[in-house]
């Protein structure tokens, strides 16, 4: 096996004038050095899974061929027996650059004479998408009080602690590939790959072991997964390449940055009547897998759970010389959550109302379901119950009163709230290739009943840590009534597992893939029943399926055992009945009619050092309802884990970039994830209103957690710092931030203005 | 993050060490617990062309209980030295500072010496020997030599250890008798580098007025920096007013850098908190009343 590494552009942005590779070729032990010049002219541009109605293209290849636009853009691989070597070699590549004038901001980009990163565009807009429902003008001008602001939310991401890897094999004998990649998207990817490479679907096999978390970052196919195949090409060797920590800082996806300019319009007795935003989505370099997906996603989302009969939003999608934006757990809806609840909480504030009891004034009613907001139909829930519990298990009231006591003390403690709503299930394909979308939204579920009676579970679906292997068995289990440790989930494998429409993303595990797999599961569960009969010469009306058993309802010594059945499935088929064809599986698909809409309430309450301006938690309640639940566990943790990474947005986390977009991240000295010395332990709780659209009502939870939680911890220290009157529109809450609002900080010297804006 | 290649020795003498320096000068490089030199080294930030490794020289991570003197071996690892019951009573100071450097598995391997060599202007250790007034013991060829903390310390990641030298230990006198201490810091995440922190030890003589008080702060300029505040404490008695005055004198003299983290500003405001703090924490472990 040999090693690759990449090497990547220093220059934010620069054209390549030539790239001399000879002296890397001369160290021994170095195989091949590939660059954009090895492409064929006719080699493709990285495909996309999204294309937007009217996005402009924004090609970028494996490897850049003449020019690059982001920092950490691969230049070359260079292939060698070690890394050690293929480091040393690295350094001896040489590239002549021509570098050329950046932007490094959505803002700056669309100043007049702002360089172009592409030249046959007149600007650097590569989407504007606009929505409006309702009469806007007529709402504002009506209004008892409007309220505005700007919200800028700092670019991050997800950061999953494994890297990406990729190992890439080409039989150039069989001219067959083999692709083991940490992806969220194993057929998505094998695809790509051959459209790519010019290889039939049919001859690559792409394997995605267990992943140490993805986050949605791995839902990207990037520029490695190919190069690291041209090299096995090119070397006739399995190539590998595990992404380095430095390297993962600018490589993979970033995400979340955003400016939102904003408005809501409310009556004098808190109804809201009207939202409009104008978002900025700062989105790096190019157009990555799933385009300008969140930030679509935040302009759709803009009523958030409210009945709001009027709104206006516009998206604009902007290139800059930065690492190219993406997916990460929650999409474009933290952006949106917090937009809107940060203008709800401005709202009460004018208007002296508790938020909790301003928020209540508009939710959804239950009676409304189906709801149709400003984008999609919401399909079920009880909003207002949800709040009065979340309230009840924060202990909402005697927080209240605590932080009159501690205000009077000189304590600076906040109370936040925010009501949530995720769109999970994602789906129907119908709709998804309709909106520009190039892969389904179904998901196929292969289930198989062995000779020994247990079971075995196919699923395109890849496990990175998030758990849904056991919510699948489970279900699996359940409908065979078999144990649980009686079922193998097979995954990640395009060669074994059927394909996912989707990948796994969008919190779709449980509840699309646990369909599909439970539909299988009840196929398999009928034949079963019907071999039994025949063998127990019953009705199958009057089987029990219990503990691995099927008895005869009433007499209980009258029964076989899963694997009497699966022996005479497969080894006996003389015991079956007369027609029936040997075997005993069944793959059944689930395309979901609607997106299924979990929602929930984050209450954080904190304290202000007003000294020093850190934040610390005091209490932190999470209330929500995902439907069904599989497994509370699991449940929980994803609850915890996407809180704990909303924390991270909210407080720590920012990408942040030089005037000239230089990064000035790239260790975790730099890029601050919180550890569970930071977060808090939430006290969760849930109601449970299954989702008439699923089969089974689970409407899956696997970003939930990340949506309200940056809004709630927002409002949170907007509220314990009432008596100086800041309002919170800016993310991270460094503690600089922080004193500023106090009023500390200002009295003397500024900072240089490069560091202080990146600040 | 693949180092360059370099060629690895590891003496169990320091006579051997000192030869491998010696013939190689600042080609070559001492590893101790390797927790700011290895990733230096991955990211080929240095090259080294020698790579001497000091941890297989058993006495260099020996700690001495000296009557007068609390002396400790460079490479002693710094979660051992967090609980080693002596340190903590002997010199608590460093003891509270250890409990915040960086995180456990870091201070596992981390040493006390290594801390003090690499200099970062930031890390706690580096404080900690400029207000307890240590002196570092260094060896070269040529023989041994001891250079007071006050002179130690050059400039951001820069010592007055020549590239032949290598610390043999820290020797730290304890304070005295019933003096009060504290380490007090703010850092953004719990392990992170500090972006100020404190480092503060006071006495007071029998009639309750301050007769010793001594300052060292980390994260405010390029080096640990000792602040001396005698013109304004000595012979006063502990209470906020004064405390308040030390803050704005430390304001007044600090002189921060900006990062990605904080600017300046911030570093300056909060290092005076930092310092009323301290002080007062110090007062109080010292059984001194502080006034208002």
């Amino acid at each position: 096996m040999l090693h690759a590494v990449f090497l990547r552009s220093p220059y934010p942005h620069a054209r390549i004038v030539g790239i001399d590779a000879s002296a890397a070729l001369e160290i021994p032990g170095v195989h091949a050095v590939l660059t954009g010049a090895d492409l064929p002219p006719e080699f493709p541009p990285q495909p996309l899974n999204h294309a937007f109605h009217g996005q402009r293209e924004t090609p970028y290849y494996a490897l850049a061929r003449d020019r690059v636009r982001y920092v950490g853009e691969p230049v070359a691989v260079i292939v060698a027996d070690s890394p050690y070597v293929a480091e040393d070699a690295r350094e001896l590549v040489a590239v002549e650059w021509e570098p050329l004038p950046a932007v490094a901001s959505a803002e700056a980009a669309l100043a007049d004479g702002a360089p172009l990163l592409y030249e046959d565009w007149p600007d650097n807009v590569a989407a504007t998408f606009e929505t409006e429902m309702g009469d806007v003008d007529a709402a504002l001008r009506d209004a008892d009080l409007v309220v505005s602001e700007r919200f800028d939310l700092a670019r991050l991401f997800a950061c999953p602690l494994e890297g990406r890897g990729v190992l890439a094999e080409w039989d150039v004998y069989r001219d067959e590939l083999t692709v083991w990649t940490s992806s969220q998207i194993p057929h998505i990817a094998r695809d790509f790959l051959s459209w790519v490479l010019g290889l039939p679907e049919p001859r690559i096999r792409v394997i995605v072991p267990r992943v140490g978390g993805g986050f949605g970052a791995k839902f990207h196919f990037y520029p490695e997964e190919v190069a690291v195949a041209l090299a096995s090409r090119a070397t006739g060797r399995p190539v590998r390449w595990v992404e380095d920590r430095a390297e993962s800082f600018l490589a993979t996806v970033h995400a979340r940055e955003q400016v939102v300019e904003a408005t809501m319009a409310a009556r004098s007795d808190g109804v809201i009547t009207a939202v409009t935003a104008d978002i900025l989505g700062d989105m790096g370099a190019a157009l990555h897998t799933v385009s300008y997906g969140p930030v679509w996603l935040t302009a759709v989302m803009m009523t958030n759970v409210y009945v709001i009969p009027n709104a206006r939003v516009r998206a604009r999608a902007i290139v800059t010389n930065k690492t190219p934006l993406g997916s990460y757990r929650g999409w474009g809806q933290p952006q949106a959550n917090f937009v809107v609840e940060r203008l709800v909480d401005q709202v009460a504030r004018r208007l002296d109302l508790d938020p909790a009891e301003l928020r209540r004034r508009n939710l959804i009613p239950p009676d409304r379901f189906p709801y149709k907001g400003l984008h999609h139909v919401f399909d079920s829930g009880r909003y207002e119950d949800c709040l009065d519990k979340a309230l009840e298990v924060a202990g909402y009231g005697g927080w209240r009163e605590r932080q009159r006591q501690l205000r009077e003390e000189g304590r600076l403690v906040g109370i936040g709230l925010s009501f949530y709503v995720e769109n999970t299930a994602l789906g129907p394909s119908r709709i998804l290739n309709a909106g520009g979308v190039v892969a389904g939204g179904y998901d196929i579920g292969h289930v198989r009943l062995e000779t020994n009676g247990e079971a075995t579970v196919f699923t395109g679906l890849c496990e990175m840590g998030q758990g849904f292997t056991n919510g699948l068995a489970q279900l699996c289990a359940d409908e065979l009534g078999i144990d649980l440790d009686q079922v193998t989930v097979v995954t990640g494998d395009t060669q074994v597992c059927p394909v996912t429409g989707y990948g796994t993303g969008a919190s779709r595990s449980a509840s699309v893939g646990g369909a599909a797999v439970g539909k299988a599961a009840r196929t398999v569960r009928r034949k079963v029943l019907e071999i039994a009969a025949h063998m127990l010469e019953a009705s199958v009306d009057d089987l029990e399926l219990e503990a691995g058993q099927i008895s005869v309802r009433g007499s209980r010594e009258r029964f076989v055992t899963m694997a009497d059945v699966g022996r005479a499935a497969y080894l006996r088929p003389a015991e079956l009945p007369e027609g029936m064809d040997p075997g005993l599986e069944a793959i059944e698909v689930f395309d979901p009619p609607q997106m299924a809409w979990p929602y929930g309430v984050n209450v954080a309450v904190v304290e202000v050092d007003r000294e020093t301006g850190l934040v610390s938690f005091l209490d932190y309640a999470y209330v929500h309802d995902t439907g069904t639940i599989l497994n509370p566990l699991i449940v929980e943790g994803q609850i915890h884990g996407g809180m704990a990474q909303g924390v991270g947005m909210a407080l720590y986390e920012q990408l942040a970039y030089d005037e000239e977009a230089q990064p000035l991240f790239g260790t975790f000295m730099d890029y601050l994830l919180p550890t569970a010395l930071e977060i808090p332990r939430p006290r969760v709780d849930h109601l449970v209103t299954p989702s008439p659209l699923i089969p089974g009502g689970m409407k899956g939870v696997g970003e939930a957690g990340a949506i309200g939680s940056p809004a709630a911890v927002a409002a949170a220290v907007e509220d314990a710092l009432r008596p100086f009157g800041p309002t919170v529109t800016r993310l991270p809450l460094t503690p600089e931030r922080v004193l500023a609002m106090i009023g500390t900080l200002g009295r003397r010297e500024a900072a240089t203005p490069a560091v202080e804006e990146a600040r | 993050m693949k180092p360059s290649s370099f060629r690895y020795c590891a003496p169990e003498t320091v006579e051997e060490a000192l030869d491998v320096l010696e013939e190689h000068g600042d080609e070559a490089k001492a590893l101790a617990g390797g927790q700011s030199l290895v990733p230096l080294l991955n990211l080929r930030v240095i090259r080294p062309a020698v790579l001497v490794d000091l941890n297989s020289i058993e006495s260099l991570a020996q700690v001495a209980q000296e009557p007068a003197t609390v002396r400790i071996g460079a490479t002693a690892r710094q979660r051992a030295l967090e609980l080693d019951s002596a340190i903590a009573e002997r010199l608590p100071l460093l003891h509270e500072a250890l409990g915040l450097v960086a995180h456990i598995p870091i201070r596992t391997r981390g040493t006390l010496g290594g801390s003090v060599v690499h200099a970062d202007p930031a890390a706690e250790i580096p404080a900690v020997t400029v207000a307890l007034g240590a002196s570092m013991h260094v060896a070269s060829r040529e023989g041994t030599r001891t250079i007071p903390a006050s002179d130690f310390y050059l400039g951001p990641f820069l010592t007055s250890l020549s590239p032949t030298e290598i610390l043999l230990a820290v020797e730290f006198p304890p304070p005295p008798a019933g003096a009060g201490w504290a380490f007090v810091e703010v850092a953004r995440v719990h392990g992170a580098f500090a972006l100020a922190g404190v480092a503060a030890l006071l006495h007071a003589g029998a009639d309750g007025t301050l007769d010793d008080v001594r300052l060292a702060l980390c994260g405010v300029g390029a080096t640990p920096t000792a602040c001396s505040v005698d013109e304004i404490v000595l012979g006063e008695r502990p209470s906020d007013k004064l405390f308040g005055r030390v803050a704005q004198h430390v304001r007044d003299t600090v002189e921060p850098f900006s990062d990605g983290h904080a600017g300046a500003e911030y570093r300056r405001e909060v290092a005076g908190v930092l310092a009323q703090r301290a002080l007062r924490l110090a007062c109080t472990r010292a059984g001194l009343e502080v006034a208002a």
